[in-house]
């Protein structure tokens, strides 16, 4: 129904701007919908024959048309130059191109610099402690340190890194080359307290062992390597060697009780009878 | 279709001699398109001297654009029409702003008869009543096409719409507008 009369609206309006009579139009149209399609086709020739003059049109015309005449004397509006050259103080095609130079060197600098102290510099820092965190810890951590400051922790790793040839050797060596300098090189005294803990010092020794377990082929400790040429002097220089090493490694030295059970003049005859 | 490109040929003539601010063709272009712009406004604001003062307006506007660097190149009658949208909508957005009015007693009147005004004021508070209970977008085909006389396919192209949807828009605002009218007449 709704769309129907959507449709007759519209087929009458188009007969309305072609020039047909109402009369004509309704005649075209189906009974039930003739007396509302009166309505609307009499309001619409009601608009468009609409009595409607504007009362001042002399008046505007006239002003309009002085206002015109009055343009028409006037200087065209002036264009502002866009390319003027600001400066006088000497040739243009010097000064523009430098200081225009100079300008993008400022501004490359600046931005530079912002990059660095905004972007770089805390991103720096928030990427230091990562390989800290994969590294095995420590056995006695420090209860005040702050993740932020990672520069006494990673101290130890620059002052007392083996030689990367070593297999048991600690993963933090590897990070702390990347990381800023500054805060490395300064010595603390905590270092030296993370460096007690027993796994590192097994690697110092363990490398001495790849050497010394050709010479003794068979003793467990590398500890007796080189305290065994000292053994073959005195056996006072042995007593202190093993006050050192004496938290190194009970079943180290067993081993090597049995090859100096003769106490130092043993390591001749050991070397023999391997 | 030779009748409308025989009408754009002398619309671009027209229009070249009016960026030269020649006064025979400025006069012509205002006797042509001061009625349609002022009827549109009517269509669109309550009272007939805001709907003349926004039409002046527009005219103004044109000249400076003549002058400067604005001016219409190829359609005088969109042009116009778009001047007069955005007039329209300043003028809108200028009544938020101050809804307050100074009156003035001691000019002299320019006006035609009072009782002309009245008549005219009436049946434009009767239309203008009925135009507001339209949608915005009927409102502006009913404008455009009993206002500024636009074909409807042209106002199709100003409003972006289809044929169709132009079609549809106009013949649901006559019926509303036969209704409301008819109700107001009966009471």
């Amino acid at each position: 129904m709704s769309k129907n009369w959507d449709d007759i609206l519209i087929t009458a309006l188009d007969a309305l701007d072609t020039g047909q009579s109402i009369d004509q139009i309704l005649t075209q149209c189906p009974a039930q919908y003739r007396d509302e399609l009166l309505a609307v086709l009499q309001t619409a020739v009601a608009l468009q024959q609409r009595p409607l003059k504007p009362a001042r049109q002399p008046q505007a015309k006239q002003n309009f048309l002085a206002a015109a005449q009055k343009l028409q004397q006037a200087p065209p509006p002036r264009i502002p130059k866009l390319n003027r050259p600001s400066f006088s103080w000497g040739p243009p095609q010097f000064w523009g191109p430098l200081l225009r130079l100079a300008g993008s060197a400022l501004l490359l600098l600046l931005l530079t610099t912002i990059f660095w102290q905004q972007l770089a510099q805390p991103f720096l820092n928030q990427a230091t402690p990562v390989p800290e965190a994969t590294r095995p810890r420590p056995t006695t951590p420090a209860p005040t340190q702050s993740i932020l400051d990672p520069a006494p922790l990673l101290t130890p790793t620059l002052t007392t890194t083996p030689p990367p040839t070593s297999p048991t050797s600690t993963p933090s060596a590897t990070p702390s080359p990347t990381s800023s300098p500054t805060p490395l090189l300064t010595p603390s005294p905590t270092p030296t307290s993370l460096i007690t803990p027993s796994p590192t010092p097994t690697a110092d020794h363990n490398d001495d062992d790849s050497g010394s377990d050709d010479d003794h082929s068979g003793s467990g400790s590398g500890d007796d390597s080189g305290s065994d040429d000292d053994h073959s002097g005195s056996d006072d220089d042995h007593s202190g060697s093993d006050d050192d090493h004496s938290g190194s490694g009970s079943g180290d030295d067993s081993g090597s009780d049995d090859d100096n059970s003769g106490s130092g003049s043993d390591d001749g005859s050991d070397d023999d009878s391997k | 279709m030779t009748n409308q490109s025989e009408a754009r040929r002398q619309e671009y003539v027209l229009l070249q001699r009016a960026q030269k601010l020649d006064q025979t063709a400025l006069a012509t272009i205002h006797d042509q398109y001061y009625p349609a712009i002022y009827r549109y406004f009517t269509y669109r604001v309550n009272d007939l001297q805001t709907a003349e003062d926004l039409t002046s307006e527009v005219f103004t506007r044109f000249l400076h654009a003549l002058h400067g660097q604005n001016a219409p190149q190829t359609t005088l009658r969109g042009w116009l029409y778009g001047t007069a949208s955005f007039v329209l909508k300043e003028h809108y957005r200028q009544k938020k702003k101050s809804k307050h009015m100074t009156l003035y007693d001691d000019i002299p009147s320019s006006q035609p008869p009072l009782d002309n005004m009245v008549n005219q004021s009436f049946d434009q508070d009767t239309l203008n009543t009925a135009v507001q209970n339209l949608t915005a977008d009927q409102q502006e085909v009913i404008a455009l096409r009993f206002g500024y006389e636009m074909p409807i396919q042209e106002v199709a192209n100003l409003m972006g719409k289809s044929l169709g949807s132009i079609k549809m828009l106009q013949a649901r605002a006559l019926n509303r507008l036969a209704k409301l009218l008819n109700a107001e007449a009966s009471s």
